[in-house]
């Protein structure tokens, strides 16, 4: 019954035309810049213009295409009576919100492989191109985390387009609104109380966290600045790797945790 | 008395070495002012002092080791003194210098001292093909590889030094050249203050805190210097603070945090050098008017040029980033390239905004500025940017696994995704 | 919508409060700390100084001369309190109130060869080991000539 579930949520999610279109949109624009910068560049170690972009277009787009899918994917099911008539089968709003999810990530994982897929194969053909493991691992991680977030919001929103303008929202949020913001702010505020709120904004912005991830693994952390010595310095150490799990497995669970009791809320009201 | 002492020391280090019985300071004081002292192989304890017109030669294996925190060797009040094929050890400094006119070091090699060579009130000093390097740890606590203070004349060329704190320091010298020298993991490559008359050509600088620091010096020459990852904190390529009259040219400077900052300066030329992967590749605050950079190369910076409102003029540049056209096919482009960025602008004053460094909100950021600002035209901004000349072709070999692998996951997903379609 | 406001505000407050009154000085940090003035990163310790602002910032110096030359461009108005190494006990000391002592012939990271001491006797002692020098005190500092002399 549970793996007839997700078996028939992704075959939907693979099926919508919107995804169909994401896989093609999103191979096409990550394999056009990471090819063509690869091939305008010179071979360096470390952080360059050509990692800024990947990891880029990476933060850009993949939480963009999860989040509007996946929360209109959870609305629709709402809106569209689906998810009353589950409630008739014997199964739980935690099976429900985990088939959901588990469907969503086999999904976003094959449209990423095959952007991945293409860029190998294109790299190859043009003379090898770097992908380095701490990207897949980053993509993973994006993955894992903004569906379990579009989850949530699709809960919320309950209608597909009420999704649609909030996981925008969000998704401004948390790649431009609050990087201005702290910006802005620190126009005004001494140096050391921006440097702690970028702190306290890199735990609430998964986004940033992401990226602060990719900073601490692939041991660049100086690229930060002196002034996030401290905190690079932790994250850097065991007990450091530790915690990083630790705030992602929140970021996972969290959204879910939220997202189950506003279902269940729901279905107790009609 | 120094013969027990010899005998003791002899057992004491019998395992490893052998020492022999040359008296190698009885040489040296019986040696006649233009003699040669050769000192056979061995190694030699002591705290060793040249006051003459001498050379000191010697050869495979001659080894002096310094005693407690004394220099191994001494040259003192002197002229024409040649030190040649010597291995130093020992704790503090491995040759100290004073007041000598006419001074040649060559082949010497340095290990796990303090400070390698130490020169003051000197001139006529040849430092060449001379080896030094520092021990492990951070470098706030060693000392240089060669420092040169208040001396004339110098030239020093074709040295390799490593894991020291600066390379080379250079303070208060007038007429020094630098040259085909490679300095890596230390701290500033080479070290200029309070110098005229200087000259840094073909060294090479990898992965120090900073390649080339120069300091309230008046009068310097860069030149074909290769100077490359300098990416850890307040890391630069080239850091110039309180310079007068620079010209730098031909410089390779890649994957650096900063490749040249300019502070204080007045009167840098900036010319034909190639900017390659810098996190930012020009940063100037308080630079005078004519400081210039023309006819650079600027290749996959993130950021290109970064000031203070005084800013400094770009002319005539090639930047892989700008987007104008040449209808006039002079080589030239239409429109001017605007290096200017609030954010570049915002990380000067305060530097905390480095965290937001290419991040996807200042990326956004920049491509607006870009827009808006060309109206402005006002600082960092190249009215003639140069068009591509050169363009690197290199590695168009095919990757025939990468590719394989590609298609295959390609294929596969793809195969997967109708199965799941269809199913 | 307010009741964020408020806890954004509140935050900064706290956050600002933060290092507010006292002005302690800070460890020197050798991984990362450099001159605000020249950029030179600090390795002799017993020379460095730094600044205190009242906004909780600090600015960290290698010699007392670029300290100095920081107060010349910025005024005294935003410093909470300045200290340097007092040169003999590597202790930290208030800039105000320290004794100076200059010589061509003190060696300091940039080589404006003026050193600090807590007291007119440490100076001395200083002194009788390093050579005699002229005696400075914080207002002499002001007008004093920065750079090398011959």
């Amino acid at each position: 019954m549970y793996s007839m579930l997700i078996k028939l949520e992704l075959k939907q999610m693979l099926r919508s035309r919107w995804m169909q279109l994401v896989g093609v949109l999103f191979t096409f624009v990550f394999t056009a810049i990471i090819v063509i910068q690869q091939m305008a560049l010179p071979d360096v170690e470390g952080f360059t213009r050509q990692t800024a972009s990947f990891l880029n277009v990476l933060l850009f787009l993949l939480p963009l295409f999860i989040l509007t899918i996946g929360s209109m994917s959870v609305a629709g099911d709402v809106e569209s009576g689906w998810f009353s008539l589950l409630k008739t089968y014997p199964m739980t709003r935690k099976q429900y919100i985990a088939g959901k999810y588990i469907a969503s990530v086999i999904a976003f994982l094959l449209v990423v492989v095959v952007a991945f897929g293409v860029i190998l194969a294109l790299g190859g053909f043009l003379g090898g191109v770097r992908l380095p493991f701490i990207f897949i691992i980053l993509t993973l991680l994006c993955i894992l985390i903004f569906v379990s977030l579009a989850i949530a919001v699709g809960a919320f929103a309950k209608t597909r387009l009420f999704a649609l303008s909030l996981s925008l929202v969000f998704w401004s949020i948390f790649l431009l609104l609050i990087s201005y913001a702290l910006m802005a702010i620190g126009t005004v505020v001494a140096g050391h109380v921006l440097q702690k709120l970028t702190i306290i904004a890199i735990h609430i912005n998964p986004v940033e966290w992401l990226r602060f991830g990719y900073f601490i693994f692939t041991d660049q952390a100086s690229v930060l600045g002196p002034a996030f010595y401290k905190i690079t310095q932790f994250y850097s150490s065991p007990l450091g790797y530790a915690v990083y799990v630790a705030v992602t497995l929140l970021w996972i669970i969290c959204p879910l945790a939220y997202a189950r009791l506003l279902l269940t809320s729901f279905s107790e009201r009609s | 008395m120094r013969k027990i002492g010899f005998a003791l020391l002899f057992f004491l280090f019998m395992s490893q070495t052998v020492y022999a019985d040359f008296d190698v300071q009885e040489a040296i004081n019986v040696a006649k002012p233009g003699d040669v002292v050769h000192i056979p192989a061995g190694r030699y304890q002591g705290d060793f002092i040249v006051t003459k017109p001498i050379t000191l030669q010697g050869e495979e294996g001659t080894k002096l080791a310094g005693v407690k925190n004394n220099p191994a060797l001494r040259i003192e009040n002197t002229a024409n003194v040649t030190v040649e094929n010597i291995t130093l050890s020992g704790k503090n400094k491995a040759i100290v210098a004073s007041t000598v006119d006419g001074l040649e070091l060559r082949n010497i090699q340095i290990k796990d001292m303090h400070t390698g060579v130490h020169i003051q009130r000197s001139k006529n000093v040849h430092i060449h093909d001379i080896n030094v390097t520092g021990s492990e740890g951070h470098y706030a606590k060693k000392g240089n590889g060669v420092a040169i203070f208040k001396s004339e004349d110098i030239t020093i060329e074709g040295n390799t030094i490593e894991q020291v704190q600066d390379g080379i320091y250079v303070e208060e010298v007038k007429h020094i050249v630098v040259q085909h020298n490679k300095v890596t993991n230390s701290r500033y490559g080479t070290h200029f203050m309070y110098t005229s008359d200087a000259k840094a050509l073909f060294n090479t600088y990898v992965h120090n805190v900073t390649g080339l620091m120069i300091m309230m010096t008046t009068d310097i020459l860069l030149e074909r210097n290769t100077i490359a990852n300098h990416f850890d904190f307040n890391g630069y390529g080239m850091l110039l603070y309180d310079v007068q009259q620079a010209k730098i040219k031909d410089n390779t400077i890649k994957n650096n945090r900063t490749g040249i900052a300019m502070q204080k300066s007045s009167t840098i030329q900036i010319e034909a050098n190639d900017f390659q992967m810098n996190q930012t590749a020009i940063e100037g605050s308080k630079a005078s008017e004519d400081t210039m950079a023309s006819s650079n190369n600027f290749t996959g910076n993130i950021l290109t040029a970064r000031s203070d409102p005084q800013g400094f003029q770009l002319v005539n540049n090639y930047y892989d980033d700008y987007s104008g056209i040449d209808l006039k096919d002079n080589g030239i482009g239409d429109t001017p390239y605007v290096a200017v960025s609030s954010f570049g602008q915002w990380m000067v004053r305060q530097p905390v905004y480095q965290y937001f460094v290419a991040s996807p909100s200042v990326m956004l950021l920049t491509s607006l500025d870009q827009q808006i600002n060309k109206t402005e035209k006002n600082i960092l901004v190249d009215k003639t940017p140069k068009l591509a000349v050169k363009q690197v072709s290199e590695k168009n070999k095919i990757n025939v696994v990468q590719m394989l692998v590609g298609l295959f996951l390609t294929l596969s997903s793809l195969w997967l995704w109708k199965r799941g379609i269809s199913q | 919508m307010k009741k964020w406001m408020m806890i954004v505000m509140l935050s900064c407050g706290v956050l600002i409060g933060c290092g507010e009154r006292t002005y302690e000085p800070r460890e020197i940090v050798s991984e990362t700390d450099v001159c605000k003035i020249c950029n030179m990163s600090i390795v002799h310790n017993e020379y460095a100084g730094q600044i205190a602002l009242k906004n909780g910032d600090y600015e960290i110096f290698d010699d007392i001369g670029c300290l100095m030359e920081y107060i010349e461009a910025n005024g005294e108005d935003e410093i909470g309190a300045a200290y340097i190494k007092d040169a003999a006990k590597n202790e930290w000391i208030d800039v105000f109130n320290a004794s100076y002592v200059y010589s061509k012939d003190y060696w300091t990271p940039m080589n404006y060869g003026v050193v600090a001491f807590d007291s007119k006797k440490a100076v001395q002692d200083w002194m009788t080991k390093e050579g005699e020098g002229q005696l400075l005190a914080y207002k002499d500092l002001h007008d004093f000539k920065w750079g090398i002399h011959e």
